[in-house]
């Protein structure tokens, strides 16, 4: 099964790291400052640093698990 | 505390960046009982919402996808599960039923506590929702939350079942039915058991069955929305019935169900119903209590690196590192821009 197909099957419940990074990115990042724009920026940057950091993640595991 | 004092200070250090934390142990007792309560009483009115929205969704989904049944402290021990089920272990194993009966009598429940749960402590931090766990607990494993036995006192309940019967040609019928269901402990043939009436609709309009047997019907508070409820029919209206069983749900209010220990049962069933998302449910309600830590320790101290981002011009001359030294007098190299 490709990558893409993976993903896209709804009931994959990597799709539930979404909303996870969203509410971590937010409160670790609402802990580090007061300003609303730095909490927000930083939010940002966080939650696409954690993205990023899990598709490298799966891509390794399913170039790992090819044809397994 | 010096470093506490200290590290309030760093962070609320500029005269017009300064955070007015009020009564900080009293904000971290609120934001410990209600994510975002410690700022908003602080007046940090943006970061509150972002706590308690955050956290409090969190948690809300992990407890939704695990049927509102993630939060304890103690499993019940596997051991004691033959309980709910007497009459079969005592046929299967007469001996090792009698020696855990005799166990279970001096210990004067028949109920107790198993394997520390210790996710428990991840969810913790989100006070309100998680601590009265420990008084569910407590009401859980009381000796007075016993299913109900023909010891028991009279049963008047509102439910929704299933009457499964055959009539006195041989035919099979399966009837949902929903109702009134009256019983009270009677002296019968085979010693005490429960005698009464289920009054109520069937498919085809009113029905009246009159009921009698050894009644089963869960322990008052389980972690089960619904009580499982299981006793012989006799007749259905005027018609004598053979092999009649009326099973059905009666509804547990909220108090007796909420934050108190599955049994086995209901973990098992939990599993086999949510696969790998009934750990993903705790996984969202750990990660909530966790989160709810920080909130707290904001609540009491301040954002833990200052009340903005530095911006690039400010973090340049700390971040921009200085040019290298060219080694001095190296024959062989060629790229010196410095031959002084």
């Amino acid at each position: 099964m490709n990558a893409w197909s993976l993903l896209a099957q709804s009931e994959n419940i990597l799709w539930y790291i979404l909303p996870l990074a969203v509410g971590i990115s937010l409160v670790y990042s609402a802990s580090r400052y007061e300003e609303k724009d730095s909490i927000l920026r930083r939010a940002m940057r966080l939650f696409f640093q954690i993205t990023i950091f899990m598709f490298v993640v799966f891509s390794v595991l399913w170039v790992l698990s090819y044809r397994l | 505390m010096g470093f506490i004092q200290k590290f309030t200070f760093m962070s609320v250090s500029s005269p017009e960046t300064k955070i007015d934390l009020k009564n900080p142990i009293l904000a971290a007792v609120l934001g410990f009982l209600i994510p975002g309560a410690g700022h908003f009483y602080q007046g940090r009115t943006f970061k509150g919402i972002i706590y308690c929205v955050c956290i409090l969704a969190m948690f809300a989904c992990g407890m939704q996808m695990g049927n509102w049944q993630l939060i304890y402290r103690k499993e019940p021990a596997k051991i004691f599960d033959f309980d709910f089920d007497d009459a079969r272990f005592r046929q299967l194993d007469p001996e090792r039923f009698d020696d855990m009966r005799q166990q279970l009598d001096q210990m004067g429940t028949t109920r107790a506590r198993g394997k520390t749960e210790w996710g428990y402590y991840a969810q913790a931090p989100v006070g309100l929702f998680t601590i009265p766990a420990f008084i569910q607990e407590e009401r859980y494993y009381q000796p007075s939350n016993e299913p109900i036995s023909p010891e028991s006192k009279t049963i008047n309940q509102e439910i929704v079942g299933n009457l499964d019967y055959v009539n006195d040609e041989g035919k099979e019928f399966s009837l949902p039915v929903s109702g009134t269901i009256q019983l009270s402990p009677e002296d019968g043939e085979f010693g005490r058991e429960m005698e009464g009436t289920f009054s109520g609709k069937g498919d085809n309009g009113e029905i009246e069955v009159s009921l009698r047997g050894n009644v089963r019907m869960d322990p008052p508070v389980g972690a089960n929305h619904y009580r499982n409820l299981r006793i012989n029919a006799i007749t259905l209206g005027d018609e004598q019935i053979i092999d009649g069983v009326l099973t059905a749900q009666v509804k547990r209010s909220f108090l007796n169900w909420f934050l108190v220990p599955p049994d086995h049962e209901a973990l098992e069933q939990l599993h086999s119903d949510l696969g790998k998302k009934f750990t993903l449910a705790k996984v969202f309600t750990w990660i909530a209590g966790l989160l709810n830590i920080l909130a707290i320790w904001d609540a009491y101290a301040g954002p833990a690196y200052g009340y903005r981002m530095p911006t690039r011009k400010e973090e340049s001359p700390e971040k921009k590192p200085e040019r290298p030294s060219v080694p001095e007098a190296s024959p062989s190299s060629t790229t010196s821009q410095n031959p002084g």
